[in-house]
């Protein structure tokens, strides 16, 4: 089934292909096939092979170092990508806050900060959530206020997702309370080293650590690392939602699972079990739908609509369909699924021959998996956002 | 009809209870298997003659009430080679020596075995067979094997007897075990024909009854604990569980939690008066398995991101259940059973 793509698009494509299969090293490509957890230096290293092809902000204006990609492409070069077994290209720089920064920062604030994400020198990492704002991200409490050309910054940012490899955070703080909820928060650029500020470790359910609490105790932020108005970071904070959603989608990592599931079911001789293909035709079909919806959007993107609840709708769709394979492959291993230990799964984490490791990447895959239903604005908010904004209901 | 707990049995399930509560962290396992034993409730699983105070009911409440705790995976391998043992012979020494914990011994059903590796050669003097993921047999001294043809006891320390211990997904250890020609003496086989069909039968109502009250407890725990966190958690002005779109999904919970709690009935049941077609276990463990995996990703889905974390027992739930759903004997060798049954 073919969407139409322009040639330039199959040439680009091609393109991707090729540099990813040529340049992608063999030990991440086999722990991203696998479900095992990454470190920092999988991600890096990979991001620094983009960086030096120039593709690591490819959807970035030519101005700030990017490629002018349109959507289309920026789509292929995730697909491509993500298929290839190339780890996740970590959005919190690139995606979110690079955006930011050029549309509503400085000329300093551009000079300071887009370079630096561009080369993959510095690692972001995004401050939102907090202990008593998830959903209602509006009613956060950590409290920044004005000391001369600084702001004081007190609280504390939770589930903030690889922080402890990060130097740089992008945070949401309160500078009025007294105006309503959304009309009293800034967005600010934050430095990690700066004094104040702690890091502690929470553990997510498949044993890994890459979920933190960072703490803000006193720590001084100059105020020329505001991005916009003051009072006014709602506005930049939901602009980066947007690009957050648009993502979601991943069409190249569902097939990669598929691909992985269709293998070790084979290896275990269930090629003709017709329990296992029933499920494989349902996970199958389900992708099919995802990946047709995601190009009907596509389509109206580069038709110059922005996206609105499709994004939503995506982001529905894309997170429970790789949960589910995710949790299908389990199903797959069968006994073989039960062997697993985080701390074995660390140890031998390079060691890509190890089948033992590869399965218990599978079990940690489908433990993580069931995180996307919940963050990104949870599959609850999500629904609420298309009922209330493409049904007119309530 | 009574199918409520008679008073006794209620006394049981709360004192269980209330002896579990608190008792959650790793480590202590080996001093609480010792306490357990000397609460004497191990010996639920026996009738009084076998010098125990139960049945397949008092059976299903330990592990119902266990259910949430740990301890559930090691006990009802326990509870399986006792009801093998006691319908072989009640009065045999073992049973008391299991029940007092001094010895552990793990029962064994056919279905939990590797595709076709289970045999009886040369007229019974030996067997073969190989079997994954077994619970509490790295602390078994005896394995009791329940086959159609004859019920088996073997030792563990037999020469030909291979074990490999592992941690499993729910951080308890886990055992292949290989029987590679095990020799088979006179008083390793404890009971043939009829009798062996009756001690198997026996086994499979034990499992079935051991395995959906764990799943009903299980799922009774994650429930309530999602409930509680609904009405405490606030966002948007109010708590979460005012909104009726949570308050659907916690509908469907509630009746998921009770329906499992209804297949186990049904399971224990049968486990008391060893009466029930094979299909009709295999769809409560089946059914049993389904619903509580739904109640326990529900769970993580309505915590939000704590949901995730090590934090709450919410993972170590899941992560229980999506092993009772793999292991060889649980919810997918039950589900093939089924489809076969119809072949
Ligand atoms: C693995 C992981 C990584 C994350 N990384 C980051 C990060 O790097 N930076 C960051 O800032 N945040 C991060 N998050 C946090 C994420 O954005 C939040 O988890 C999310 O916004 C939900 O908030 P909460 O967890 O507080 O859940 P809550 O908001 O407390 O929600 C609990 C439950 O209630 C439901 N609910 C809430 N409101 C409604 C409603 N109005 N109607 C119906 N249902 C509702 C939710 O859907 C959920 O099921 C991460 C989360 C996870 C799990």
């Amino acid at each position: 089934m073919d969407a139409g793509w322009s040639p330039e698009d199959r040439a680009f494509r091609k393109e991707v292909r090729d540099f990813t299969q040529e340049k992608l090293p063999a030990a991440i490509r086999d722990k991203v096939m696998s479900g095992r957890p990454l470190e920092r230096q999988d991600y890096m290293r990979w991001q620094d092979i983009l960086a030096q092809k120039g593709w690591i902000a490819g959807f970035w204006p030519k101005c700030h170092g990017g490629q002018d990609w349109t959507a289309s492409q920026s789509y292929i070069f995730q697909e491509e990508t993500t298929y290839a077994g190339a780890p996740w290209l970590l959005p919190f720089g690139v995606n979110y806050v690079g955006p930011v920064i050029y549309t509503y920062g400085t000329e300093e604030q551009k000079a300071r900060h887009l370079p630096g994400i561009v080369s993959n020198e510095v690692f972001w990492c995004q401050g939102y959530s907090e202990p008593n704002a998830g959903s209602d991200l509006a009613r956060l409490s950590t409290r920044a206020h004005r000391d001369g050309d600084s702001y004081i910054v007190t609280g504390s940012k939770i589930w903030t997702s690889m922080a402890h490899w990060a130097d740089w955070i992008f945070a949401l703080v309160r500078t009025d309370s007294d105006a309503k909820p959304q009309a009293g928060i800034s967005f600010l650029l934050i430095d990690l080293n700066s004094p104040g500020i702690t890091i502690q470790p929470i553990q997510s359910i498949e044993g890994a650590h890459h979920l933190n609490q960072v703490f803000f105790d006193n720590v001084r932020v100059p105020v020329d690392n505001r991005i916009g108005e003051e009072n006014a970071g709602w506005t930049y904070a939901k602009f980066l939602l947007g690009h957050e959603r648009v993502l979601s989608a991943e069409i190249g990592k569902a097939k990669r699972m598929l691909e992985r599931l269709r293998s070790l079911a084979e290896e275990r001789n269930l090629a003709r079990d017709p329990r296992y293909l029933e499920n494989l035709a349902r996970l199958e079909t389900d992708v099919l739908a995802l990946e047709w919806t995601t190009l009907r959007m596509l389509d109206t993107v580069m038709g110059g609509t922005a996206p609105g609840v499709e994004a939503s709708m995506l982001k529905l769709r894309g997170s429970t369909v790789v949960q589910e394979i995710a949790e299908y492959t389990v199903d797959v291993l069968g006994h073989e699924a039960l062997a697993f230990d985080p701390l074995f799964l660390e140890e031998t984490i390079n060691d890509p021959s190890s089948e033992l490791s590869r399965n218990m990447g599978v079990v940690s895959e489908f433990l993580f998996q069931r995180a996307p239903t919940i963050w990104g604005g949870s599959n609850e908010i999500q629904r609420n956002i298309i009922s209330k904004h493409a049904l007119g209901l309530g | 009809m009574k199918l409520t707990l008679t008073q006794e049995q209620s006394m049981l399930a709360d004192s269980v209870t209330r002896f579990m509560t608190g008792k959650n962290a790793t480590g202590e396992e080996e001093s609480i298997w010792r306490e357990v034993a000397e609460l004497g409730w191990l010996g639920a699983g026996v009738g009084e003659s076998a010098g125990g105070f139960g049945g397949g009911r008092e059976m299903a409440i330990v592990m119902e009430s266990v259910g949430g705790n740990e301890l559930a995976e090691a006990l009802a391998p326990v509870f399986v080679a006792l009801a093998i043992l006691e319908k072989s012979d009640p009065e045999a020494a073992l049973i008391s020596r299991i029940i007092s914990g001094d010895v552990v011994a793990c029962g064994l059903l056919p279905e939990m075995a590797a595709d076709d590796s289970l045999q009886l050669e040369d007229e019974m003097t030996s067997v073969s067979g190989q079997f994954h993921a077994l619970a509490n047999v790295h602390r078994a001294r005896h394995l009791v094997l329940a086959l159609p043809e004859a019920t088996l006891l073997l030792s563990v320390s037999d020469a030909n007897v291979h074990l490999r211990s592992y941690r499993g997904m729910d951080g308890k250890t886990k055992s292949d075990l290989k029987l590679d020609h095990v020799a088979l003496s006179e008083a390793s086989v404890l009971s043939k024909g009829p009798d062996a069909v009756a001690a198997l039968n026996r086994a499979r109502v034990t499992h079935a009854a051991a395995i959906t009250a764990e799943c009903s407890g299980l799922a009774a725990a994650l429930f309530q604990y999602t409930l509680d966190y609904v009405q405490q958690r606030r966002q948007f002005g109010q708590p979460i569980g005012g909104f009726q779109a949570l308050q659907h999904r916690l509908v469907d919970m509630f009746v998921a939690v009770e329906e499992v709690q209804s297949l186990a009935l049904a399971a224990a049941r049968a486990a008391t008066i060893e009466d029930a077609p094979e299909s009709a276990l295999s769809r409560a463990i089946a059914g049993a398995s389904d619903r509580a995996l739904h109640v326990a990703k529900e769970a993580i889905q309505l915590h939000g991101a704590v949901g995730m974390t090590e934090d709450l027992p919410l993972g170590a739930g899941l992560r229980r259940l999506k092993v009772l759903q793999l292991v060889p004997g649980g919810a997918e060798t039950q589900k093939r059973r089924l489809l076969q049954s119809f072949n």
